[in-house]
């Protein structure tokens, strides 16, 4: 295991991993908000704001449960389970897209922390990763991240959220006719729902992860096939 | 004293196996089934596909009750070609807390071709209902897997008034690999269907699933176009390493999703098979759902 760490030098190290100017390409994608803002489904902030809620109800019920799930298996020893939940992870995304940004990510990350905080934890994941054991979805990965860095699983799972409100919002000031007021106002807005989320979250397995949300699963069939180039597809 | 919820699970059992006779039609071979789940003999009334065995499962116990666990284990041998859905809409009745299920095993080995189109599922007030499906699928065979799901009995006045509903669906190649799985739950109490990123206002919902031979997939997803305005809402999904496509869709009207169900199927026969699927008998228009 890596050296032991504050709770405070924690949280610095996570606020790091969740910045978005940390480089593991969440820039690059805009979970499907390019087609929504392109075909009107998404016009304003009031929708913004429960397009983005829709993705953090769905970001909890399937990525935020494997998160949870990785990180205690992790922390128990057993890693060898990290297979079995990013197989499951990865074979319930039905989008493309979702799949390339997952892995893309995952793979980044585990890239940069290997790099950053190298230990053997972080060995062993690009070990995995490279003979294609796991595919490298990102939440395996961040919970790999999260036990190296010592980190509570309420802070890592609040830190998931946070990096899919996040690239949403951020995808938005490029999209739509907002202000950073706007974004921050429902970054802010949205907050409480991350314990709400957890609570739900933290009881259930991978078995129990769900993939259902028509709206959302429609905005991002449309940016798979659609003409908009600011966010990859 | 025993109540209700605490009844020994039981329901209907159904084991079908389909194979090809001699004369190269598809023949329902082996046949076992429990009440209240009622199997008529295999027709063969699709002038398009005349060697292909259509059959009706039929409830003859009424609505799926509360503690009912059905089971149903379809193989299809290589080469087959089967059309199955029911005869009437599956209705789940009223639950006062405990709950019922239906799991599905569905094997399809090399080359054949299951169209599996049931009528709607209509969740009463209160019911708890799981559906599960396994699905064993041969890279060579095709499958246009469908099921629609109403808010409930409107003209009773219930919209979602169901407590759970959940649908699983997990599909996996011979040798085992993981290929895809869908899981869908809804629980009104706990969070509105009507949420914007649920069904946004929408009644009901139909999820088809189309798996087919590599050649074929591409050439299928790109002729399924996502649409995004009107009175029907569609999503298409390119699903892992192309073995297939996810269609969900969302809507006010069961008669619309059905209607566009079986255009897809159509779609999908004309391509594998070279034939389409013909129109669906007049008693059979899910119009007489909406009179519930």
């Amino acid at each position: 295991m890596c050296s032991h760490t504050s709770t405070l030098l924690s949280l610095f190290r996570l606020s790091q991993l969740s910045d978005s100017a940390f480089p593991v390409g969440s820039f690059s994608f805009s979970m499907g908000l390019e087609a929504a803002a392109t075909e009107g489904i998404v016009k304003d902030s009031r929708e913004l704001e429960e397009f983005t809620r829709g993705a953090l109800h769905l970001a909890s019920e399937s990525d935020g449960i494997a998160l949870l799930e990785a990180f205690r298996a992790i922390t128990a020893g057993k890693t060898d389970s990290l297979r079995e939940i990013d197989q499951r992870l990865y074979g319930m995304k039905a989008s493309e897209e979702n799949r390339r940004m997952s892995v893309r990510m995952g793979v980044r990350l585990a890239e940069l922390l290997h790099s950053i905080a190298p230990c053997y934890l972080t060995g062993h994941l690009r070990e995995q990763i490279d003979q294609g054991a796991i595919v490298g979805t990102y939440p395996v990965v961040q919970a790999v991240a999260g036990v190296v860095l010592e980190a509570d699983e309420r802070a890592l799972f609040a830190a998931h959220l946070y990096g899919v409100a996040s690239t949403i919002l951020s995808a938005s000031l490029r999209l739509m006719r907002l202000a950073h007021f706007d974004t921050q106002r429902i970054l802010f807005r949205l907050a409480p729902l991350c314990q709400e989320l957890y609570e739900r979250s933290a009881t259930k397995t991978t078995s129990e992860m769900c993939s259902f949300s028509p709206t959302l699963e429609l905005c991002q069939s449309l940016h798979e096939r659609g003409r908009g180039r600011l966010f990859m597809n | 004293m025993t109540t209700s919820h605490d009844r020994v699970p039981e329901g209907g059992l159904l084991e079908m196996t389909f194979r090809l006779d001699n004369r190269g039609r598809t023949v329902l071979s082996h046949l076992y089934r429990r009440v209240p789940i009622v199997v008529q003999q295999a027709l063969y009334f699709d002038e398009e596909l005349p060697t292909m065995a259509c059959v009706y499962i039929l409830s003859a116990g009424g609505p799926t009750l509360e503690g009912d666990h059905s089971r149903m284990t379809i193989l299809l041998e290589p080469h087959t070609m089967a059309h199955i859905s029911t005869g009437a809409a599956t209705v789940v009745a009223s639950m006062s807390g405990g709950r019922a299920q239906m799991v599905q095993r569905l094997t399809l080995r090399e080359g054949s071709h299951l169209e599996w189109l049931p009528q709607p599922l209509i969740p009463s007030s209160g019911a708890d209902y799981t559906t599960r499906a396994e699905i064993t699928i041969d890279p060579s065979a095709t499958l246009f897997w469908s099921e629609v799901v109403t808010c409930g009995r409107l003209h009773h006045g219930e919209r979602f008034a169901y407590r759970k509903l959940r649908s699983e669906m997990q599909i996996r190649r011979p040798d085992g690999e993981l290929l895809f799985w869908d899981n869908l739950l809804l629980e009104p109490s706990d969070r509105s269907p009507d949420e914007w990123a649920l069904m946004g206002g929408f009644n009901h919902f139909g999820t088809v699933l189309i798996l087919a031979p590599e050649e074929h997939t591409a050439m299928l997803a790109a002729e399924i176009s996502p649409r995004a305005k009107g009175t029907l809402k569609q999503s298409v999904a390119t699903l892992n390493k192309g073995c297939g496509v996810l269609v969900r869709i969302v809507g006010q009207e069961t008669e619309s999703i059905v209607a566009t169900i079986r255009a897809l199927c159509s779609l999908v026969r004309r391509r594998v098979k070279g034939h389409s699927l013909p129109n669906e008998f007049p008693w059979r228009t899910p119009g007489e759902i909406n009179q519930l």
